[in-house]
């Protein structure tokens, strides 16, 4: 039976190949971590239980391959997603550039509305950095998505990353839910002459429920 | 036509709904295996298990031919209605014991009315040794999926099946025909009716969030008991 939890989120990792998204998942979900270098195929999954507000919420996060073969079904991978992280790794200019394809990937498949993150991984190789915190922070401003530099390697930062992406897609879901309510509220106390057609109610139902087939 | 399981998976991959209606109940033929030993999946490998159907679904979309999905206008996608799946006959039942509330569905039966199948390249059945999944579809990518213990159908369908010895699957008429998927089709569309009815209508339900309904729970129970 589903009354174990009472939300599920589906959280999206997308980033350049081998730039430790998997490791960073790894160290969320398990507390462990592995240097060895294993590929993902496809996608895969991990799941975490964590307590908001009182409220039982189950992170699926889905973790999909960087490398490029892999790359024809995303398009139903981002579908109704709630948040999607970009990786990329402070050692690898390429990974860096990559993130503006990631954020068009984004624009093309997901909805307007989805929460992002950019997370620059590996920060604990210091000697090997070569993308500056100040240029990466200026970048995610720029297209106004929260950033935070992580290393799976000694978990700085990772947990962080992932509650605070949970902890806005709870307040986001509340949000909308108040707005609906409003609305249901004016139109009852009979002051919808401005707005017969209730907008805003409308468009967080379409926001939702977009991207079907 | 036993149904195990039936779940519920959003049009994201997420599964919002699971419900088991195998009781745990030693086998008497075999007391090792108990047949909660085949229900030993804990929530997280349930919802990692209907994400990665999704993904297998999404692929068996991208590899059906180009040429089945350009000639896709010869193909008769309509399922007919096979009556009274999951619900009391009249003509069986006497008229006291019948139940009468079908939700906004009014009549004797949900739909009376063949109707189309919107899962026009994705998976529709899996099937193993011991079980058969079926899947149906919804227009809006919502997918109701179905475990059946059988792996043919039991007391249906016998015409057409004798007619090719046995095999599941008969072509008639350059159209898919299978008895046993179109029984679980029958089925799934209702289930869908009574989630229309039971979560779609609550206002305190968040879309595409996990169904917590008693009163789904309880016509969603009452479709499958009457189908056995």
């Amino acid at each position: 039976m589903n009354s174990e939890y009472d939300y599920l989120f589906k959280l999206l990792l997308i980033g350049n190949s081998g730039v430790g998204k998997s490791c960073l998942l790894l160290r969320f979900s398990d507390d462990t971590y592995t240097n060895d270098y294993i590929s993902t195929i496809g996608v895969d999954f991990k799941i975490k239980t964590v307590e908001l507000d009182g409220k039982t919420v189950k992170l699926q996060i889905w973790d999909t391959a960087g490398q490029e073969r892999f790359r024809t079904i995303t398009s139903s991978y981002y579908r109704g997603s709630h948040g999607i992280i970009i990786v990329y790794d402070v050692t690898d200019q390429d990974s860096f550039d990559g993130v503006k394809m990631w954020l068009q990937e984004i624009d093309r498949y997901a909805t307007s509305t989805v929460l992002k993150l950019l997370v620059g991984n590996k920060c604990d190789l210091n000697d090997k950095r070569v993308v500056d915190f100040d240029v990466a922070k200026e970048f995610a401003e720029a297209n106004q998505m929260p950033f935070l530099e992580t290393s799976a390697l000694d978990s700085t930062n990772v947990e962080e990353a992932f509650l605070t992406m949970a902890r806005q897609i709870k307040e986001s879901m509340a949000q909308q839910k108040l707005s609906n309510n409003n609305n249901t509220n004016n139109g009852n106390a009979g002051n919808g002459d401005s707005n017969n057609v209730n907008l805003s109610g409308g468009q967080s139902l379409t926001n939702q429920s977009s991207g079907c087939c | 036509m036993g149904i195990e399981a039936i779940l519920i998976i959003n049009k994201s991959g997420g599964l919002i709904y699971h419900r088991s209606f195998t009781s745990p109940q030693v086998d008497p033929s075999n007391p090792t295996i108990t047949s909660t030993t085949k229900h030993t999946l804990n929530s997280n490998d349930l919802l990692i298990l209907a994400s990665t159907l999704h993904s297998v679904f999404a692929i068996s979309s991208q590899i059906t031919p180009k040429a089945l999905q350009l000639s896709q206008s010869n193909i008769n996608y309509t399922i007919p209605y096979h009556p009274y799946v999951g619900v009391a006959n009249p003509q069986t039942t006497p008229k006291n014991n019948m139940p009468t509330k079908y939700g906004s569905f009014k009549g004797d039966d949900y739909f009376k009315e063949p109707f189309h199948n919107w899962n026009k390249s994705g998976l529709k059945q899996l099937s193993t040794d011991q079980f058969t999944m079926y899947i149906y579809q919804t227009m809006t990518g919502l997918k109701f999926v179905a475990i059946s213990s059988s792996v043919l159908p039991s007391g249906t369908g016998s015409g057409e099946n004798n007619n090719n010895a046995g095999a599941n699957t008969v072509n008639i008429n350059g159209s898919q025909y299978n008895m046993g998927s179109q029984i679980a089709d029958n089925l799934l569309r209702k289930v869908y009716c009574v989630y229309s009815d039971y979560v779609m209508k609550d206002p305190f339900y968040s879309l595409e969030m996990p169904i917590k309904s008693d009163l789904f729970d309880d016509r969603v129970k009452s479709l499958i008991d009457h189908l056995l």
